[in-house]
């Protein structure tokens, strides 16, 4: 990596496209960043990768983080700058796009009728979501008894999303602070 | 359009909303989609339920982030300024802190304690997806058709890993051919 520059222009190049071909959401997104950067590129190894991954899901989404890690380690402020542009820059424009589209012509009720059929799709992407995220992972008994004080907090006590994300943060926080000290290193 | 690009204060207010979601957008890309529908949705009244739920398909059609939905929001609140003040407002907090994080890379590649905190609130993530969806569920399930697409839907994207785009087009196209038909 430090041996020769990569040029700015190679590194927006390849964010371009891995912006406009990256459909299905993040972990589809990550693969194919992963394919591009290190499997052809090879701009970072395998192990440096997977951290910046796991270092970007701290906030905002885990292929945008990605994609600035790499521009980070490959040319450091400026091509992260670069490629975080490069892979935002093709969805925003089709959004907008489709989004005009969307506006002027919602309206149409033959549009209408294709735009209701797929809200069970909707849906089940969501819960698929949920599924995806929560499969391996809710296992124990504070997990089950955390999705469902989450149940309580939002549908009874109605408390903002953001305060329960906020207080969840802080349990988890309190939790590996001070409940998980096992042999430090 | 809920507020002219020309009200300027009205453009701090939504670069001031989508910021307070970047700020808790944290747990991966799909958090956005809890935080947005009770926001802008339930709270702000800025978006309705049924351009929530076609913003949320929208997003899956386009290449990129599920979190694009902001682009998407901003846009339906305030036209091309609104997608684009959203967009840059929501990936503030986050982008900024993972260039910070970039910078210091060697200090801090191998702390797993921000990490094992973090997944102790996947479960309440989860649980907010599960409500999300319920309350969208209330609103737009209307009869047993809309149940079997949507447990059909879910066992393709779950066990057979479909690719949401191709879902969404293939039902839409459905849809429109039964409508004709019948």
């Amino acid at each position: 990596m430090k041996n020769k520059q990569i040029s700015l222009i190679e590194i927006a190049k390849v964010f371009l496209t891995i912006g406009t071909v990256g459909f299905g959401g993040g972990l589809a997104v990550i693969a194919l960043m992963q394919d591009y950067c290190v499997t052809r590129k090879k701009w970072l190894n395998c192990e440096e990768f997977s951290h910046g991954i796991a270092l970007g899901q701290f906030l905002g989404p885990f292929a945008v983080n990605a994609s600035i890690f790499v521009g980070y380690r490959l040319r450091g402020f400026i091509g992260a700058i670069v490629s975080f542009i490069s892979f935002l820059l093709p969805s925003i424009i089709f959004v907008i796009i489709i989004s005009s589209l969307y506006v002027h012509y919602h309206k149409i009720p033959s549009l209408q009728l294709a735009l209701k059929t797929i809200n069970p799709v909707v849906i089940a992407l969501i819960l698929s979501a949920a599924y995806q995220m929560g499969k391996g992972k809710i296992k124990s008994f504070e997990s089950i008894f955390l999705v469902l004080i989450t149940f309580f907090l939002t549908l009874y006590l109605k408390l903002q999303v953001v305060v329960i994300l906020l207080l969840a943060l802080l349990y988890g926080f309190i939790k590996v602070r001070f409940f998980e000290s096992e042999v430090k290193q | 359009m809920k507020f002219s690009w020309l009200l300027f204060p009205s453009m701090i207010v939504l670069f001031w909303v989508f910021f307070k979601i970047g700020l808790v957008f944290f747990g991966g890309g799909y958090v956005v989609l809890p935080v947005i529908h009770r926001e802008l949705v339930n709270n702000l009244h800025l978006i309705t339920e049924q351009e929530f739920i076609d913003g949320t398909a929208i997003s899956q059609l386009t290449p990129g982030p599920i979190a694009i939905i902001a682009t998407f929001a901003g846009f339906i609140i305030a036209n091309v300024w609104g997608a684009l003040i959203a967009t840059f407002a929501m990936f503030l907090p986050g982008s900024t802190l993972m260039f910070v994080i970039s910078k210091n890379y060697e200090k801090i590649k191998n702390s797993a304690f921000a990490i094992k905190v973090l997944n102790t609130v996947i479960p309440v993530i989860v649980g907010l997806l599960i409500v999300t969806s319920w309350q969208i569920a209330q609103t737009t399930i209307e009869n047993k058709l809309d149940l079997i697409v949507l447990i059909t839907s879910f066992v393709l994207l779950v066990r057979f890993k479909i690719n949401p785009a191709v879902l969404i087009i293939s039902v839409m196209l459905l849809g429109i051919l039964f409508k004709t038909l019948s």
